[in-house]
């Protein structure tokens, strides 16, 4: 099921790469991977003698970007990106008051899939050996969290359903494209992928903050 | 503090940056108007850190959130070549934090909360990477840079506590640190730019240091920067 959005994007890049790709060599397709961080996120409420906490630490994980575009015009490019990234998890929440009190810890996996649509803006032409860019996009994302590694529980139940959601995102990249070889470019890409955060609703109290998913790409770009 | 008994004040950060680049700027100025001076407002945004520890009877859980502050960069630099320059900048910001400490077990938990206000100023020598050269309208660039970071907040402006004691004193701490921005100038005319800026600042964190489990994570500062620079 979530091999979906890449068959769709590789459609979609298939019927326009075939009649652009004739063109003076505009389509372009590459790879990157690196490392995804996502953003964490607490929350609290006192109210003398009581006290609710809550948090999750995500840790950092691998992430991977296939993709392919267009050149139309010497300093603009449109992309379209299947994006995975893969990051563990650890939920925490707690209650305490005078006499009572209970808390759980909880290890999970997760996992991010992504199909993005991007507009890049060069900094410098086409035939430059080294191209700066910014890259602005929207994103439909979907987040599944699943397997529970362990839990820790002291008097407060953890949660034990799967976690999964499918939201809407806003994407902005920075990055660079270097030229190694005739038809060949070196790529780095650092991207922040904003959405609403399907993490911090299952804490107790309920985090508020977003979800940011931080990206370092490296890879290559072929044109064709 | 300038002289005992005088009511003028200029941050010591403030001095030194322009000890630092005052020996470059009349040499600099005669050459092409390769110097130049600016400054840019914003806004600054500091990371927040959490943690939380877990034992099989008790867990002790600590994080501090700070909230959105303004944020002011003085700069002077020289281009010293098409492509690069190097830039001396004090920058300052103020933000209020929130920190609270917590123990649960099954039979009670306790807490101890602050609010305080923070202020950050910080003398940062960066080298910026310009994209286009020196004649072009707009200049894209990425700087680096490295400094000194001094944190500093007073007595806290509220407290609250049920079973937990912490420390409520001044927290002060001067550190290293690593700058790294993205932005753009725009030529205006008459020698004038535009600046945007974006920066994030990562060191030490004095913060999490006054948190029961203490954080772990360094302390960035995020700043998002708009002003004016201009040749001199």
């Amino acid at each position: 099921m979530n091999r979906l959005p890449l068959i769709a994007v590789i459609l979609w890049l298939g019927s326009a790469t075939n009649a652009l790709a004739q063109n003076d060599r505009r389509a372009y397709a590459g790879v990157l991977v690196g490392v995804s961080t996502l953003s964490a996120d607490a929350a609290s409420v006192t109210s003398s003698p009581a006290v609710s906490l809550s948090l999750y630490a995500p840790e950092n994980g691998l992430a991977l970007d296939a993709f392919a575009g267009l050149h139309l015009a010497p300093y603009f490019s449109i992309q379209a990106n299947y994006m995975w990234n893969r990051n563990d998890l650890t939920l925490f929440s707690s209650f305490g008051a005078e006499t009572t009190g209970g808390f759980y810890e909880q290890q999970r996996r997760s996992a991010q899939h992504a199909i993005v649509l991007d507009g890049l803006i060069y900094f410098r032409d086409l035939d430059s050996v080294i191209r700066p860019y910014l890259g602005t996009g929207l994103a439909v994302f979907h987040f599944a969290s699943r397997a529970v590694t362990r839990t820790v529980s002291g008097g407060l139940g953890a949660p034990t359903r799967d976690i999964a959601s499918t939201r809407l995102a806003l994407r902005s990249a920075v990055g660079i494209d270097i030229l190694v070889a005739r038809h060949l470019r070196l790529r780095y890409s650092f991207s922040e992928t904003i959405s609403g955060n399907p993490i911090s609703p299952h804490l107790m109290p309920p985090g508020e903050r977003r979800l940011a998913n931080f990206q370092n790409l490296l890879g290559v770009v072929g044109t064709f | 503090m300038i002289g005992a008994g005088t009511d003028v004040t200029v941050p010591l950060p403030l001095l030194l940056s322009f000890c630092l680049v005052a020996p470059a700027l009349p040499a600099a100025a005669q050459d092409d108007g390769h110097a130049y001076a600016g400054a840019l407002f914003g806004v600054s945004t500091l990371s927040a850190d959490a943690r939380d520890d877990v034992a099989p009877r008790v867990a002790r859980a600590s994080l501090y959130k700070p909230e959105n502050g303004p944020s002011v960069n003085a700069a002077v630099g020289v281009h010293v070549h098409r492509f690069v320059s190097i830039q001396a900048n004090y920058i300052w910001n103020r933000n209020r934090v929130s920190l609270l400490s917590s123990i649960v077990s099954p039979d009670g938990g306790g807490f101890h909360e602050q609010e305080r206000s923070t202020m950050q100023s910080a003398l940062i020598a960066d080298m910026l990477v310009y994209v286009r050269a020196l004649d072009s309208r707009v200049r894209p660039y990425f700087s680096i840079g490295v400094g000194a970071v001094r944190f500093g907040s007073d007595q806290p402006r509220y407290t609250a506590e049920s079973g937990v004691r912490r420390a409520t004193g001044d927290i002060g701490a001067t550190r290293a640190g690593l700058r790294v921005a993205v932005g753009i100038d725009l030529a205006v005319g008459g020698g004038w730019s535009v600046r945007y800026s974006f920066s994030d600042t990562v060191s030490g964190n004095p913060i999490s240091e006054q948190l029961t489990p203490p954080g772990q994570r360094g302390l960035a500062n995020f700043q998002s920067l708009f002003g004016l620079v201009r040749r001199l």
